[in-house]
């Protein structure tokens, strides 16, 4: 398949005018990195390709179903659930490699007065990455996602490795296809038992990863739908499963660094990167240091179910206070554990800016207490007879 | 040429129909329709009689268009006249040129724009595509391209030029954005928007619903109406930073009216339950600054986009006599000189202090039987006729016994 780069907005034209691009999807992410937007029709976004497309700001900060939560100071009713805007960056337009006549664009998140969300993951690894460019020359990150190909509701699909093509290894053959042909160059596609998979991306810039994170995410979804099977990046969908997970991986230069201090510093983060019960519950993250011949390699494992623009902006937070000595608080123990940690971590604020993790903590708490709130089937099966 | 026309003309609830005409006699002979069709609404005799003189279709040459349903014929918009060629009291679109007529001749034109929600159902169930909340998805928007493209792409070959398309803030729920213009031509795009969706609906093996309120625990579906006024070029509300002192007067009008046309906007009993707080739907008379808990929503910002969004209305409302009442208390407002209150900022809903907007059918209906600002506006005779087409749901919403109460009293009592 034709490699592609990103084509921008001279390609779009182009491309409408051949009859090749009917539809242009405006989009954003939102806190847990799902790709959201509206469909524009190409011809009218090609109109006023620069007016800012509006969209209810609280959907930046929504739970895992796209709920609201009303202790989210960034929006709520008092707020009144004002717009926030997607800028189009039209340099940055690209061909949706699985949707035949669809192109995406993202861009910058602003209010009405043109300030910069920055509660949005996006606006938080921007800043996160233009430090890290400035003070550490820090320019490239590499990212992989896992996750599980299920037929139906629950059954896995047989994936071994080394076998002969089965369908589900044509979708994700297909999917690494069709991404590269939108310009994300996949570079590995591992498989493996009970429906696991992993997709690895080639090494590059902090946001370019991050939005494309986002993409690949929905990109496995949607062909996975379209062949009658789902793409599940639950962190755990059994106890003994192995986590699904987001793979960041920093180079941080000769520097030093102590496995530890990184370990606790990502559970001064463990809320952004671990944001759900089930990831939580899947236990401790991992995370990693690799000595390389001219460089150390720090590795984050974020759960697959949190935003992959956050957990890099993290990573990087992590990566490079680790490599300046700093320590971290201590594990958490409880999502609202995690949500007070996430307010006290003055550090992780100073790169990620402070809108982000204090929005998350009131959703983590909600998540929790909804959680403590349930009849569990495990307390069901337990209990029922027995009592 | 094409060989047949579709003259399409919308009854007074707001439902389209369409009577084909072999094109060449399109003009030469006369089109009417029963009386008694227009003022069907949700489906109870009308109390016209055979007797009564039928209604004549007069297309409107200005809305000639492609005909996506049936590429080999036209389509084409109407309205509805009184045998003696006076415009109809029971066509909604001649009472929205009534008012756009005495705007035009105070020398304002109104840019207005309807974002239309429904629901996309299962046929059989009656239940929606989807359960969750997948707002703005582009990933489960995926799944429903077939239908939502063709949506796009047929309104595109009406003319109708789409904005955006999303799924909403309920499972199953979708709204699409068409792009402001004239009041009228604006109006039309919106029966175009509801019969387009419900057809590819049904062409895909699914029906789509405009009902207000369908289900107890799932969001309403809305029309929000956003209007501009122009002068020219110039829109009026414009002023700088702020609204300009004709974009106060607009807004005020359209406050002192809201309760009283609430009908136009909820015609319903079902749509009552929609207006509740903390549902994106407005409870309390107010408005303000880009806040969705308010009933008018000012959006200032160009001079080319400063408009007002007003929130209450539902997405099965006639949109003529929405969009109509709406710009008559606008204009009212802007005659009169009057000011509003103070904008309001945070949450409207925590306002008990405001006055309430209409919360049933039946204070809604009385609302306007008692308005003579809305027979003033849209006349009295579609005044009339929508009371008297409505008069049975207020009947037949208090003999009815619902499911909600079987679920809750069967067996409890």
């Amino acid at each position: 398949m034709e490699e592609c780069v990103v084509r921008g907005i001279e390609w779009l034209r182009d491309a409408v005018a051949a009859g090749e691009i009917h539809t242009v999807r405006v989009s954003f992410a939102d806190r847990l990195g799902v790709w959201r937007g509206k469909r524009v029709p190409a011809p009218s976004f090609l109109k006023s390709a620069d007016r800012p497309i509006g969209f209810c700001d609280g959907m930046l900060v929504v739970d895992v179903h796209a709920d609201l939560v009303q202790e989210t100071p960034y929006s709520n009713y008092r707020t009144g659930y004002p717009d926030v805007y997607v800028h189009p960056d039209l340099a940055g337009i690209r061909p949706v490699g699985w949707a035949e006549g669809e192109a995406y664009v993202f861009g910058p998140l602003r209010d009405e007065q043109g300030r910069t969300a920055l509660v949005a993951p996006a606006s938080a690894l921007e800043r996160a990455a233009a430090r890290a460019r400035e003070d550490y020359r820090l320019e490239q990150v590499s990212l992989s996602l896992s996750g599980r190909l299920m037929r139906a509701r629950d059954d896995a699909c047989d994936l071994e490795l080394g076998l002969i093509l089965s369908p589900a290894d044509r979708i994700l053959t297909h999917a690494a296809d069709a991404l590269t042909a939108t310009g994300i160059m996949v570079d590995t596609i591992e498989v493996d038992v009970g429906g696991r998979f992993r997709l690895s991306l080639a090494p590059m810039e902090a946001t370019q990863a991050g939005e494309a994170g986002v993409v690949i995410k929905g990109a496995l979804k949607e062909i996975a739908r379209a062949a009658g099977m789902e793409a599940i990046f639950m962190t755990r969908t059994a106890e003994s499963a192995t986590p699904s997970t987001w793979t960041v991986e920093v180079g941080v230069g000769a520097r030093p660094v102590e496995p530890s201090r990184v370990a606790s510093l990502a559970e001064d983060a463990r809320g952004l990167l671990s944001p759900s019960i089930t990831a939580f519950r899947a236990g401790l993250l991992t995370t990693g240091v690799r000595k390389e011949t001219d460089h150390v390699v720090v590795r984050v494992d974020a759960s697959s179910e949190a935003s992959p623009q956050t957990s890099i902006a993290c990573a990087i937070a992590i990566s490079l206070e680790a490599a300046s000595g700093r320590v971290g608080l201590g594990s958490v123990a409880s999502l609202t554990e995690a949500a007070a940690r996430l307010e006290a971590a003055d550090w992780l604020a100073d790169w990620l800016g402070e809108d982000l993790p204090l929005n998350s903590a009131p959703l983590l708490r909600a998540e929790q207490a909804m959680f403590d709130a349930a009849v569990t089937d495990w307390e069901l099966q337990r209990y029922w007879k027995a009592s | 040429m094409t060989t047949w026309t579709h003259v399409l003309w919308t009854d007074l609830i707001g439902h389209p129909h369409v009577v084909r005409v072999r094109t060449s006699v399109l003009g030469k002979r006369r089109l009417t329709v029963d009386r008694s069709q227009v003022t069907r609404g949700f489906g109870h005799p009308s109390g016209s009689s055979a007797d009564d003189p039928a209604l004549v279709l007069v297309p409107d040459p200005a809305t000639e268009r492609a005909n996506p349903w049936q590429p080999d014929a036209g389509l084409v918009i109407a309205d509805l006249a009184e045998p003696e060629d006076e415009p109809s009291a029971l066509c909604g679109r001649s009472a929205l040129r009534r008012v756009l007529g005495r705007l035009a001749d105070d020398g304002y034109r109104v840019s207005c724009a309807a974002e239309l929600e429904f629901y996309l159902v299962d046929r059989r169930t009656r239940e929606p595509v989807y359960a969750d909340i997948e707002n703005y998805s582009v990933t489960k928007g995926a799944e429903f391209e077939p239908i939502m493209r063709q949506v796009r792409n047929q309104l595109q070959e009406m003319g109708v030029t789409i904005e955006a398309s999303n799924p909403e803030y309920s499972g199953g729920q979708f709204e699409v954005n068409i792009l402001h213009g004239p009041a009228l031509e604006s109006a039309d795009r919106a029966i175009l928007l509801r019969a387009a969706v419900r057809a590819l609906a049904r062409d895909a093996g699914l029906d789509a619903t405009f009902m207000a309120k369908p289900w107890t625990d799932r969001s309403g579906s809305g029309m929000h109406v956003h209007q501009s006024l122009w002068r020219g070029d110039d829109n009026v509300l414009h002023g700088g930073h702020e609204l300009s002192p004709a974009g106060r007067h607009y807004v005020a009008g359209l406050l002192r009216r809201m309760r009283e046309f609430t009908l136009f906007g909820s015609p319903s009993p079902n749509a009552y339950h929609r207006r509740s707080d903390y549902t994106f739907s407005p409870t309390v008379l107010c408005w303000g600054f880009d806040n969705r808990t308010l009933a008018v929503r000012a959006i200032v910002g160009t001079p080319g986009s400063t408009r007002f969004e007003q929130r209450d209305a539902s997405a099965e409302a006639n949109p003529y006599l929405v969009f109509a009442g709406q710009l008559s208390a606008g204009m009212e407002g802007v005659s009169d000189g009057i000011e509003p209150p103070e904008p309001l900022t945070g949450d409207a809903y925590s306002r008990g202090d405001l006055e309430r907007l209409p919360t049933s059918f039946g204070e809604a209906y009385r609302l306007l039987e008692e308005s003579d600002a809305a027979r003033l506006g849209l006349g009295a005779g579609t005044v009339e006729a929508y009371l008297a087409m409505l008069a049975p749901e207020l009947d037949l919403v208090r003999s009815a016994s619902a499911d909600w109460e079987r679920n809750r009293y069967f067996t409890a009592v």
